[in-house]
């Protein structure tokens, strides 16, 4: 009889003991991973850099550049190549655009390297591209992606892209290009710089902005001196 | 003969009544405090211990524990340079800890609702190291061996009572590391309160 009493009130606080347990789970569980916004703060930027090109000092060679004017490059799987395009058209909701003000201060980094820009026809020394890459990874091979040439090529050349293994983040890349030691078919992509993620932030202009600057900060080698 | 199997009969008795219980389930709420701060330095409060404790005598018991513990830091904004190229980004470490350990338990008193014990915890530790930044992440997995002493005491509310308090104090020592992210074996401090479920 003594047994099944002690037996009774184990299981009635089993039971009681079992109410907590959720409780205590929950304690234990609570904050697992840090919270989005602190996560969104600032874009993570990227670069890499072409060792042998950089090794030369190649940049010293360098006077001009080209780069499209009103427009960016936008990958998206499954999307028509000739909409593989950006203008500010696209960014109503930003106050001054979103388009023309990273193409305005990649410039202005650069003429501040001591690179002028110039037109397709004074033959530039490297090409400036810059790519947003939709549901696309952010560390990745580069790889060419032909069917987008349509958009992103300059004298026949077409721009290599990111390939993609992982679909999840946007990211902008800008590359710079050889164009003045290129043979032709062989265009080497000597800088890139990966920006992101555009979806996360919740000032997509101003943390771009940020970004674009962070990136040449990061590679003081881009200098003509 | 008979009188040998009378005082077996009743030594055994006497510790069936002196020992705590014949066992017991535990469930704890654990802090850390990393020794160890190369990857994280901050005390964490999020963690949770469940054990199983049978007690063999008045003064000597086992069991086995599972626990989990969650410990985490903030790198702020910086630039990591390498060949190649650089990544700015801040960065959030996480180190998720999961443990399943063996333990002996030694009471240094024989009889009361008050128990102090030492123990001494060993077993396997399966960590998960886990940069965050921005919208991505990378994880690493390494499991390593455990091991823990510990002082700590349990409190039987009544006696036969099944409700009892577990307090205790260990510091933790993990053969887990990490080469790709440079670091190195784990350590802690933790204190753990819960709640003792006695089966007499």
């Amino acid at each position: 009889m003594h047994d099944r009493t002690v037996f009774l009130r184990f299981f009635i606080t089993m039971k009681k003991f079992l109410y907590s347990v959720p409780f205590a789970l929950l304690l234990g569980a609570c904050e697992l991973q840090p919270q989005s916004g602190e996560l969104a703060r600032d874009m993570v930027v990227q670069t890499q850099y072409d060792q042998p090109s950089i090794t030369a000092d190649i940049f010293s060679t360098y006077n001009t550049f080209i780069i499209r004017e009103d427009t960016i490059g936008y990958v998206k799987r499954g999307i028509n190549p000739n909409e593989a395009y950006l203008t500010d058209g696209n960014f109503t909701g930003i106050p001054g655009g979103y388009v023309k003000p990273i193409i305005a201060l990649t410039k202005e980094n650069l003429s501040a390297r001591g690179f002028d820009q110039v037109t397709e026809e004074d033959e530039p020394d490297f090409a400036v591209n810059i790519v947003i890459l939709d549901d696309f990874s952010f560390f990745q091979t580069v790889n060419y992606l032909p069917s987008y040439g349509g958009y992103y090529g300059y004298y026949g050349y077409y721009f290599p892209v990111v390939n993609t293994y992982y679909a999840q983040y946007a990211s902008m890349v800008i590359e710079i290009v050889n164009v003045k030691n290129a043979t032709p078919g062989n265009y080497k992509v000597i800088w890139k710089a990966f920006i992101g993620d555009l979806y996360t932030t919740f000032d997509l202009k101003t943390k771009t902005l940020e970004a674009i600057d962070q990136a040449f900060v990061q590679s003081p080698y881009i200098s003509k001196d | 003969m008979r009188v040998i199997a009378i005082v077996f009969f009743v030594l055994m008795l006497t510790t069936a009544q002196a020992q705590i219980a014949e066992s017991g389930f535990h469930i704890n709420w654990t802090i850390v405090k990393p020794t160890y701060t190369d990857y994280v330095s901050k005390t964490s409060s999020r963690g949770v211990r469940l054990g199983f404790t049978k007690f063999i005598n008045e003064q000597f018991g086992a069991g086995i524990e599972g626990g989990f513990n969650v410990l985490d830091d903030y790198v702020p904004r910086q630039t990591y340079e390498y060949p190649g190229g650089a990544i700015t980004t801040d960065i959030f470490n996480y180190m998720y800890n999961y443990t399943l350990t063996a333990n002996g338990q030694y009471y240094f008193k024989k009889s009361g609702l008050f128990v102090p014990y030492a123990a001494l915890h060993a077993g396997v530790i399966f960590t998960e190291y886990t940069l965050f930044y921005n919208a991505y992440s990378e994880t690493e997995n390494k499991t390593g061996a455990v091991v823990r002493p510990e002082l700590g005491a349990m409190y039987r509310f009544q006696t036969y009572g099944a409700l009892g308090l577990k307090a205790a104090i260990g510091y933790e020592y993990a053969t887990n590391k990490s080469e790709s992210y440079g670091i190195d074996n784990f350590s802690g401090l933790n204190v753990q309160i819960g709640i003792v479920l006695f089966n007499n």
